[in-house]
């Protein structure tokens, strides 16, 4: 199992960087027993090798980014996989917006109706600003995407980049019109109850075999 | 083609897609018309790298009845709404491209300047009805907006492509794509009055609607 982890952290290190999210010192990371595997934040993401992954356990004194994820797996039981990131339309929103709304269903099912700007870098606020939602943004700090698999902390990762172009694009052009709570919120509950559930599992499973 | 040719035909448009970031993760769904009676469709929720040609479904266009065990796209009534509505199309795409999106969270009528573009989509693209995934309204609202046209906006929800055949429907969402990315940089042009514009040029168009 722990093989095909960091195989797979591998492959979506090198399409993080593919995709333009990531810039040095972004990390990913995946829960793993009693603690997690996380990526060199000192190491670019498209030269990512296995040497660069390491074992952290929750007991550890870590600081920085690795304190981050370790926080977020110590407070949410759903969460598998934590990427951090600097997508340069979320940078870009999170510099000036306080969330950004879903104008996308993909966004409202895989994120939540909002992505909210975290003020500061502080693990508390960090996780603050995270509940309820898979996503959050760092206020000139990044972007925090979650997943039950890496798979979807990934998709999570494009989905919410492609929604902050989304709000950019369609508020230059006249009006970005969001997706009402309601629907936003049953959207969602569909995503994870239903949609994506039989898919992510045997994702899960995948690695455990 | 044989409906094993189609299969797989479905299979490698729905990898197309996800490579050329035109969707992302299981979402947008993908159909071939057989006959007049049935469409094969994308499952429900298994993304396109996972899916087995096997996995795809084959739908009744009349009755939207499936007897695989595998749940079919729950967007099949739009697929099926759109081969009975015209007899001439093959294929339908329903994808999240970038830009495109941006265009369809506007919810506003883009005009199509370029004439490569005009003949694959048609003169402009309307946007359809605001509905939810699967609904009635979503399905009515995508067929009347894509009247004598080959794309369509859904209101928040991405956009519908077809065209005779998929590999021709995939045209139409790459020129979807490009025309949506040339409209939204024709208003940062004019506002900034450039040529040519960055991201962050865009940024600064935002910011100054924003405040």
């Amino acid at each position: 199992m722990k093989e095909k982890i960091i195989s797979q952290m591998l492959d979506f290190s090198g399409a993080l960087a593919a995709n333009g999210l990531v810039i040095p010192g972004d990390t990913l990371s995946v829960r793993y027993e009693d603690g997690m595997f996380i990526t060199s934040p000192d190491k670019p993401m498209a030269d990512m090798e296995a040497k660069d992954i390491v074992f952290v356990r929750k007991s550890d004194a870590a600081t920085g980014n690795e304190a981050l994820h370790l926080s977020i797996y110590g407070t949410r039981q759903d969460i598998n996989a934590v990427i951090i990131n600097h997508a340069p339309f979320c940078v870009g929103v999170a510099a000036k917006c306080k969330k950004l709304p879903a104008a996308l269903d993909d966004m409202a099912q895989i994120i939540g109706p909002t992505a909210k700007v975290s003020p500061s870098d502080d693990t508390l606020t960090v996780l603050r600003t995270l509940r309820g939602r898979n996503a959050c943004f760092i206020r000139n700090g990044g972007v925090v995407a979650t997943g039950r698999t890496l798979d979807e902390a990934f998709t999570g990762s494009m989905v919410l980049e492609k929604g902050a172009l989304c709000y950019v694009g369609s508020t230059v052009i006249g009006k970005s019109v969001k997706i009402g709570l309601f629907d936003a919120l049953l959207m969602r509950f569909v995503y994870k109850t239903k949609y994506s559930k039989k898919d992510q599992t045997a994702k899960q499973q995948e690695l455990k075999a | 083609m044989t409906e094993a040719e189609i299969r797989q035909a479905v299979k490698d448009a729905g990898v197309k897609l996800l490579e050329s970031n035109l969707v992302q993760g299981t979402w947008g769904n993908i159909s071939i018309r057989i006959d007049d009676k049935k469409m094969v469709v994308t499952p429900s929720g298994m993304d396109y790298i996972r899916m087995r040609p096997e996995d795809t479904v084959v739908v009744d266009i009349e009755t939207l009845e499936y007897t695989s065990e595998v749940k079919p796209t729950s967007e099949k009534k739009i697929h099926a709404a759109i081969y009975r509505d015209r007899p001439e199309i093959g294929a339908v795409i329903h994808s999240h491209p970038l830009w495109s999106s941006a265009v369809a969270a506007a919810r506003v009528e883009m005009p199509v300047k370029d004439e490569r573009h005009r003949k694959l989509i048609g003169e402009s693209v309307r946007p359809g009805t605001y509905g939810l995934p699967g609904t009635k309204k979503l399905t009515e609202g995508a067929v009347e907006a894509m009247k004598g046209r080959n794309a369509c906006f859904l209101a928040n929800h991405g956009i519908i492509a077809c065209a005779p055949t998929i590999d021709e429907a995939f045209e139409v969402c790459k020129a979807m794509e490009e025309c949506s990315k040339n409209y939204i940089e024709s208003f940062v042009k004019k506002e900034l009055n450039k040529d040519k514009v960055s991201v962050e040029d865009i940024f600064t168009v935002f910011y100054k609607k924003l405040n």
